[in-house]
């Protein structure tokens, strides 16, 4: 009976990370807080009352990492995120750091979001946002590789391997020449979707402990195209942004899938994105295995190229992970 | 084209009673370029053994006929030009076929095909895999059903 009860009260509220809200003076959105697990939610501040500076990053301090807001202003609150955003970021007053960590925290609950709704229309829509912030803050600033690795997330989910790809992706290409904003833009949203197919894969399979099976590793192996067939009937996306998604299993030496390509055949983005993606793999928490440090991780890209991976890309990626 | 060598695998018909699609299909260049590896294996006949990464829902007949193919605008980011060109279908069922292409197509991309003795097929890409430089094996399906009879008796 406590139980259906407990549930019944949940229901009505959302968790949101604390961070996301340190860096906002008022919301529009009551917010509540619970001082231990399993007891109800008491109103912490009222909508609209201004927030003292230094209030929630206290609470935060003291251990506190998540509140809620009912939700039946879950939208209210979205919005009011994602107006803030673009002030959030390009406030100069805020240290790069904070930033960073607001946009990822902001960006995986997005992605969570709309990876889990199921919408291609709403998650481009999302990605294409959340793409130009990363622009706005990574593009706009001097973001130091070994910061950006601290503030992300590395748990195995697949909205936090995307977004951690997308940065990463970023800043390889940044490195490599890439200038121009809307390409960067683009690179980003590459990165952010180029796991798409994998959405469809079951769970069970993704964080399997034991090795995998023909028939479930052929599974795994078909999230190149799958996520490539969701989108390539698109007008909104490049072609080099669907071979982000297609070939970023693909490797120099014609071993890769879901084709065999090699070489030139291979997209620069895709690359690009290959690199960064074997990198976030090796250094997030997997159910199956412990993380490698960075250094293991760099060691092991030096032995992939320059067979399997472009060896310019790694150069590249070692220089800006050893700054 | 046999890798480099300039070998033929496909015996054109003899030029004299040709009709159009049979002339086309002398003067189209066949670019494929059959790693050595693979022709064991297209010298052989009859239907395919199936094997665990199989799609295919009937059974699979080997069969080698060159087949002019022309791609369909499919996808807005895929360019493809008009041109015709020259496939070699490797194995034909009743929902679909495998064939060897110069280059790589998508997955769901459509084109058509034109045999000898047989009117028009439109496909749509199921999966393709790289063999070799020039040589992509594709295996297609048709949502029209494919009358095989005339492919086994020949």
């Amino acid at each position: 009976m406590s139980n259906t009860l407990d549930t019944a009260k949940r229901q009505q509220f959302l968790p949101v990370p604390l961070v996301l809200l340190c860096l906002t003076k008022q919301l529009p959105v009551d917010v509540y807080w619970r001082s231990h697990s399993g007891a109800d939610p008491v109103l912490l501040r009222g909508h609209n009352i201004e927030v003292a500076d230094d209030e929630f990053p206290k609470l935060l301090a003291s251990g506190v990492e998540t509140v809620y807001i009912p939700r039946d202003q879950g939208e209210v609150f979205q919005k009011h995120l994602q107006d803030n955003v673009s002030n959030i970021l390009s406030d100069t007053d805020i240290p790069i750091d904070q930033r960073m960590s607001f946009l990822n925290t902001t960006g995986r609950t997005m992605l969570k979001e709309v990876f889990r709704s199921d919408n291609l229309d709403k998650t481009l829509e999302s990605v294409a946002l959340l793409s130009e912030h990363m622009t706005t803050l990574i593009s706009g600033n001097e973001v130091v590789a070994s910061e950006l690795l601290e503030v992300l997330n590395h748990d195995y989910h697949t909205y936090t391997h995307s977004y951690n790809v997308a940065s990463y992706s970023m800043l390889l290409a940044q490195e490599l020449g890439f200038r121009d904003e809307d390409e960067l833009t683009r690179i980003s949203m590459g990165g952010l979707l180029h796991d798409l197919g994998k959405l469809r894969i079951p769970n069970a399979i993704l964080t399997k402990k034991e090795r995998l099976t023909d028939a479930e590793w052929q599974t795994i192996q078909k999230h190149p195209t799958d996520g490539f067939t969701a989108l390539a009937e698109r007008d909104d996306l490049t072609f080099d942004q669907l071979m982000m998604v297609y070939q970023h299993h693909e490797k120099l030496d014609g071993s890769g899938y879901p084709v065999g390509i090699d070489g030139d055949e291979i997209s620069v983005l895709a690359r690009i994105c290959t690199v960064v993606d074997i990198f976030e793999a090796l250094t997030s928490n997997r159910p199956y295995r412990n993380p490698n440090s960075t250094r293991e991780a760099l060691d092991i890209l030096d032995q992939l190229a320059p067979d399997k991976l472009d060896g310019d890309m790694v150069k590249c990626w070692k220089a800006i992970m050893q700054k | 084209m046999l890798e480099s060598d300039y070998a033929e695998v496909v015996t054109l018909p003899a030029v004299g009673r040709e009709g159009v699609v049979e002339r086309m299909m002398r003067n189209l260049p066949f670019d494929v370029q059959i790693p050595r590896a693979k022709l064991e294996e297209l010298s052989k006949s009859g239907p395919a053994v199936p094997t665990n990464s199989d799609q295919r829902r009937f059974v699979r007949f080997r069969q080698l006929k060159r087949a002019i193919l022309k791609c369909e605008p499919t996808f807005p980011e895929v360019e493809r030009s008009e041109q015709l060109s020259l496939g070699l279908i490797t194995n034909i069922s009743k929902d679909g076929i495998g064939l060897l292409y110069h280059m790589q197509l998508y997955p769901k991309e459509r084109f058509v095909l034109r045999l000898e003795n047989s009117g028009l097929m439109r496909f749509s890409v199921a999966r393709c895999r790289k063999l070799g430089p020039k040589c992509y094996e594709i295996g297609a399906t048709t949502a029209t059903p494919i009358d095989i009879r005339p492919f086994i008796s020949q």
